[in-house]
């Protein structure tokens, strides 16, 4: 279906401008579009191989602390693990992937003795396989977040790129088309207007040689 | 009536024969008393099994009486008649009444301990009762062998 | 053996007719056959846990059942000992427990969470959190002045005789230290710990010291042999696994002395010795094999290793200690006087619990029975 416009040389002027931006931006859009899905695809493979991961390191450790709870009562367990010792600094940055603003997090273990003195228990009387269920569980951290961060940035990505489609297809399918056929439309008025006054003069040139005659 | 100094040994040795075997006999069945309370206040069924061992350490008591009661007899205490025994012959009295006055006092204790193991295997095995009934028996034959020994020393002195 | 031995005559043969009814290893089987956690309770309703079991419902809340049949033989083994201190001194460490909990939350500024008591502890949590209350305020910072580090000695095990006090009825003797002084005592050189070095775990660490200093001189009691001996092993025990635990998690050979416990057999100082001798926690473990090689622990320790590594986890050195423990427990099978057999019958019942734990875990995590299997260690029957 074509636009309403009157089909006169301005219009067909006009539309031809607004036809080639509406190419070329189909085309960026085009290019956005498919290099979103190049980071996205990305995204997301890192985001599974990191799942498996975290997934695997979190299970390892639901089982030592499975195996700790059986060999403790559950008072031993929460009074070892109610004076949390290690800090960490978590801080969030903004980042820019293709115009998409996703997360970026930063973080620093802020506990006095590093990294190795994680255990904020005594040894005597817990049992040993809680320090392998939290050493597992603290190396696990850093993936965690690394998760989050691409995780959300994937669902952000997801969102842009189905805009981006949409916008391309928009202008693919529906502004393109109309575009071009009300420029066609018109030049064929425009035409049927030309061959129509050129009838009329070799008629009344005709009718003058007639005349003359 | 003159009291002698063989008189005063002969009861010196009767009291011995009563006091000491008296003093590990009640001891003795008091312990096995607590052990076989423990066993009946969680199974009243075993009350039968345990008295049986709790009377064992309490037969030395009886063997010093038995022996006492003899000397009495000899010395004519029973009778009303008091002999007034010499000084060497008192002495036979009360050196023939040490065998039961020692014997009984320590195998009683001896007795009461084996029985308390035996309550305990009467707690755990009441099928083996009789079994078990053996070892405080065994310790028995050192009690009998003392209290004859005693009985058989004092029939043989000569009282006029 | 004593005439005080006699003392214990009526309980010893109490607990001969309470050990038949601990639980055996066909019972046990057939726990380890069940389909779930609450059928599990189910045919522990046939047992001594009858009452406990009955009280849960739905299969899930297994841990009071547990606490409240601990309860149960705690206050009836009380009830017709001559010694009722010396056989609280391994339930005392619940007393013990509280009192970090509630200190924990104190130096936080919080109240105890009810999740982190035990039901078990013989102090009230009133009077506890009014020790710790007292012993947080004592050091605290001056406005506008730094804590300063308060200086800690590590508390040691006092000399000298231990204080017992004759009284009560003709043939009761109350023997041993009061409890009171000792978790004072822990809470004010635990609250010092935590000032001048900084960590939660030290407030732990402090107050197991000071249980080990209570459970230690209610051992050195006459007449509690069999305690002392057990209290020696264990500690020895629980100090081998510290040690493991330091070299596995790759921590500072300085925090190790005062992670470990005094009153083993092998000294505190020669386990910290072999710790710093080796660098890397592969040599670590090869030093302590070393050290253990000279002590009875030499099997069980090299054992130990060699589970952990195939298993990756150390349940199965602690699976080792129970065994070994329950080993020198089964020696009070052959007593018939004293307080062996009743210290061993408390024991055995607290490793029947533990049991019994990892059945009722293991069964709500559906861990097949072959993975459990594994993983129990024994009865002491």
């Amino acid at each position: 279906m074509e636009l309403r416009v009157n089909p006169n040389r301005m219009q067909l002027l006009r539309l031809r401008v607004r036809l080639k931006t509406a190419r070329r931006g189909h085309k960026m859009l085009k290019d956005k579009r498919d290099e979103l899905m190049r980071r996205f695809l990305d995204l997301v493979r890192q985001n599974k191989e990191l799942r498996q991961v975290v997934e695997e390191r979190l299970g390892r450790a639901a089982g030592q602390l499975l195996m700790a709870t059986a060999s403790a009562s559950p008072a031993v367990i929460e009074e070892a693990l109610a004076f949390p010792k290690q800090k960490l600094d978590l801080r969030v940055k903004k980042d820019n992937i293709m115009g998409v603003r996703v997360a970026r997090f930063d973080f620093s273990w802020g506990g006095a003795g590093g990294e190795a003195d994680l255990y904020p228990y005594g040894p005597a009387h817990t049992p040993a396989d809680l320090d392998a269920a939290i050493k597992t569980l603290s190396e696990t951290l850093p993936d965690l977040l690394r998760l989050a961060e691409i995780e959300k940035a994937a669902e952000l990505l997801a969102v842009e790129v189905e805009k981006t489609r949409r916008r391309v297809n928009a202008l693919e399918y529906v502004l393109i088309p109309k575009l071009e056929e009300t420029i066609k439309y018109i030049t064929m008025k425009l035409d049927e207007a030309e061959r129509g006054n050129l009838t009329r003069l070799m008629k009344i040139k005709q009718m003058v040689h007639e005349a003359e005659a | 009536m003159e009291i002698t100094l063989g008189t005063v040994l002969a009861f010196l040795g009767a009291a011995l024969a009563v006091i000491f075997p008296g003093i590990g006999s009640g001891i003795g069945v008091g312990w096995v008393g607590q052990a076989a309370s423990g066993v009946v206040t969680e199974d009243p069924d075993k009350f039968g099994q345990t008295l049986l061992l709790q009377a064992l350490p309490g037969t030395q008591g009886i063997y010093g009486f038995l022996s006492a009661f003899m000397i009495m007899l000899k010395i004519g205490v029973l009778g009303g008649k008091l002999v007034p025994l010499p000084w060497h012959t008192g002495m036979l009295f009360f050196l023939a009444a040490l065998p039961v006055a020692m014997n009984c006092w320590w195998t009683a204790y001896a007795q009461a301990k084996t029985s308390m193991a035996c309550v305990n295997i009467a707690a755990k095995r009441p099928e083996e009762i009789g079994k078990a009934l053996t070892f405080p028996a065994m310790v028995e034959t050192y009690a009998v062998l003392s209290f004859l020994a005693s009985l058989l020393l004092i029939f043989g002195i000569p009282v006029e | 053996m004593t005439l005080a031995d006699m003392r214990f005559a009526h309980a010893v043969a109490r607990i001969r007719v309470l050990e038949q009814r601990l639980l055996d290893r066909g019972r046990l089987e057939r726990l380890l056959e069940a389909a779930d956690a609450g059928e599990v309770l189910h045919l522990l309703a046939e047992t001594e846990y009858g009452a406990a079991a009955a009280a849960v419902k739905g299969g899930q809340d297994y841990e009071h059942a547990l606490a409240a049949e601990l309860q149960r033989v705690y206050a009836l083994v009380k009830s017709f000992s001559p010694e009722p201190r010396l056989l609280e001194a391994w339930a005392a460490r619940h007393t013990f427990h509280n009192l970090k909990a509630v200190l924990k939350a104190a130096l936080r500024g919080e109240a105890a969470e009810e999740g982190t008591l035990s039901p078990l502890g013989a102090m009230d949590r009133g009077r506890l959190e009014a020790v710790a209350a007292e012993a947080v305020g004592e050091g605290a910072a001056r406005p506008g002045q730094a804590a300063a580090p308060v200086a800690v000695s590590l508390p040691t095990v006092p000399a000298g005789p231990p204080q017992v006090r004759v009284g009560g009825t003709v043939g009761e003797r109350v023997a041993g230290p009061e409890v009171e002084g000792y978790v004072t005592r822990a809470a004010k050189t635990a609250v010092a710990a935590y000032r001048s070095f900084g960590g939660p775990e030290e407030i732990d660490q402090a107050v197991d010291r000071a249980y080990q200093e209570y459970l230690l001189a209610l051992a050195r009691v006459p007449g509690a042999e069999f305690l002392r001996g057990w209290v020696e092993r264990w500690t020895d025990l629980a100090n081998l696994r510290t040690f493991l635990r330091f070299a596995l998690a790759g921590r500072d050979a300085g925090t190790l002395l005062r992670a470990l416990l005094p009153g083993g057999a092998v000294p505190v100082e020669r386990l910290v010795e072999a710790y710093e001798s080796a660098p890397a926690p592969r040599a670590r473990l090869e030093a302590l094999q070393v050290l253990a090689a000279r002590t009875p622990y030499g099997g069980l320790v090299s054992e130990g290793i060699s589970r952990f590594e195939a298993e990756g986890l150390l349940h199965g050195f602690e699976r080792l200690m129970d065994l070994y423990l329950l080993d020198y427990l089964r020696r009070a099978k052959r007593e018939t006087f004293g307080l062996a057999p009743v210290w061993a019958y408390l024991m055995a019942k607290e490793q029947e619990v533990r049991l019994l734990r990892l059945i009722l875990v293991g069964k709500s995590a559906g861990l097949s029975p072959e993975r459990l299997r594994e993983r129990m260690s024994d009865v002491y029957a």
